[in-house]
């Protein structure tokens, strides 16, 4: 999955949405994610990222990472591709 | 033109929160630097366009079109007279029908317009709008004309509730069982006369465009909305510029279609799944056009480029995440502006 390349987001976070003209402000973890996620890195590295950087043990990531992925695809701010 | 100002008569100067276009096409006008006059044309001796510093030069007032087309059309001709009126603009739905019927006859005068013909503006009116849809092919929302209570007997049987009922020129009012839609019925017509259109409630978001035709087809401009913050009159308080692939081929389509000429506004809603339901289109441009302006296309500019006979290039680009925000700022004016505009019918812009 990958965030649709219309989509801008700053470095505070906030994303804007050139096509629905809705904008969305993340927190601290989900905009690394969504910035991993520009970057095409495939779901696995963005978990090992993550894993490596934050105390968290992986099935708590996954569910979690699981929730994100389907509140963007919801808001419709990605383009199916490469996981 | 020829070293003298264009003389540009400009009307829609409410600046309200039920916001009338003239102050922001006057105020793309300005901001073009082309060498203008602005003469604003008033309903109503408090219209806030005619007290504010730097929108018109001079504003009159003008009576109601209801009036009789005689009595409007001679009051034009008097500032006519005076002004040498090289175009006027009108920005009222209720005005148009007078001013595109007037067309030739003002024509004749020296006073240019910019308008869709007598055509374009009936097909596209709200009465008419689901014949229009099958014939250029846009989905539309079901729709039925009201003409008096009976006519609401058998709503139920076309139409599940929430319905939309409309005014044939303004105001829209969301109906959720029938004694709703005759309360509304008798308080649109009783403002707007008849008929009120009950149309089919879409759910989505809704979004605008705002566009030119150059009346042979082209769309000489176009930039899309999405309001974000409604008033309770349903009006635009907030907006963005957006990308809208979709919506802009709609626009453009229609406009090569209906050859369509002058300003326009289309207002369509988005559903989840990505359909597109047009729910009005109005004849002028919106209240709105100083986004557009501010996103890259001075709107207003190209209209009078157009009307006054000259090269307009097309406008493809524009700016996205643009942003217009309307706020109330209470003006002061002096009780001796107030005496002119309403005992003469005229006031000079700082006097």
């Amino acid at each position: 999955m990958k965030v649709k390349s219309s989509i801008a987001i700053s470095e505070t976070g906030f994303m804007f949405d050139p096509n629905s003209g809705e904008s969305y402000t993340t927190n601290q973890v989900a905009r690394e994610i969504i910035f991993l996620m520009k970057e095409n890195r495939p779901e696995a590295e963005i978990k090992a990222v993550l894993m490596e950087k934050y105390d968290v043990d992986e099935v708590t990531l996954e569910k979690n990472l699981i929730d994100f992925y389907a509140m963007l695809r919801h808001f419709d701010l990605c383009a199916e591709g490469n996981p | 033109m020829n070293g003298h100002p264009i003389h540009i008569a400009i009307t829609g100067l409410n600046n309200t929160d039920n916001p009338g276009p003239g102050v922001p096409v006057i105020r793309g006008i300005r901001e073009s630097g082309l060498d203008v006059r602005i003469i604003g044309l008033a309903y109503e001796n408090l219209e806030p366009g005619i007290y504010m510093p730097g929108i018109t030069d001079k504003t009159y007032l003008i009576p109601y079109p209801s009036a009789g087309a005689r009595v409007f059309l001679h009051r034009i001709q008097e500032i006519h007279e005076r002004e040498k009126i090289d175009l006027i603009i009108p920005n009222f739905d209720a005005e148009l029908y007078t001013f595109i019927k007037s067309e030739q006859q003002l024509l004749q005068q020296g006073i240019r317009t910019f308008l869709p013909s007598m055509e374009q503006f009936e097909e596209r009116s709200k009465a008419r709008l689901p014949a229009f849809g099958e014939k250029y092919g846009i989905k539309v929302p079901a729709s039925r004309e009201i003409i008096s209570p009976a006519d609401l007997r058998d709503l139920e049987e076309d139409f599940d509730f929430p319905v939309m009922v409309k005014g044939k020129f303004y105001d829209a009012y969301m109906a959720f069982n029938k004694e709703q839609v005759a309360a509304h019925f008798n308080r649109i017509a009783a403002k707007w006369g008849l008929p009120v259109i009950v149309q089919e409630y879409v759910k989505g978001t809704e979004v605008n465009v705002v566009a030119l035709g150059d009346g042979a087809g082209r769309t000489v401009a176009a930039v899309s909305m999405r309001k974000q913050y409604i008033t309770d009159k349903g009006k635009a308080w907030g907006g963005i510029t957006i990308d809208d692939p979709r919506m802009m081929e709609i626009t453009r389509d229609l406009i090569t279609k209906t050859r369509w000429k002058g300003g326009m506004e289309l207002e369509m809603i988005r559903t989840s799944s990505a359909e597109y339901y047009m729910i009005e289109i109005n004849p002028r441009i919106p209240a709105w056009v100083y986004l557009a302006v501010g996103a890259g296309q001075n709107i207003p500019e190209a209209l009078v480029r157009l009307a006054m006979g000259m090269e307009v290039p097309t406008m493809d680009h524009y700016v996205t995440g643009k942003m217009f925000i309307r706020y109330s700022w209470d003006m002061l004016g002096d009780i001796g502006q107030f005496e002119k505009i309403t005992i003469n019918g005229e006031l000079t812009s700082g006097t």
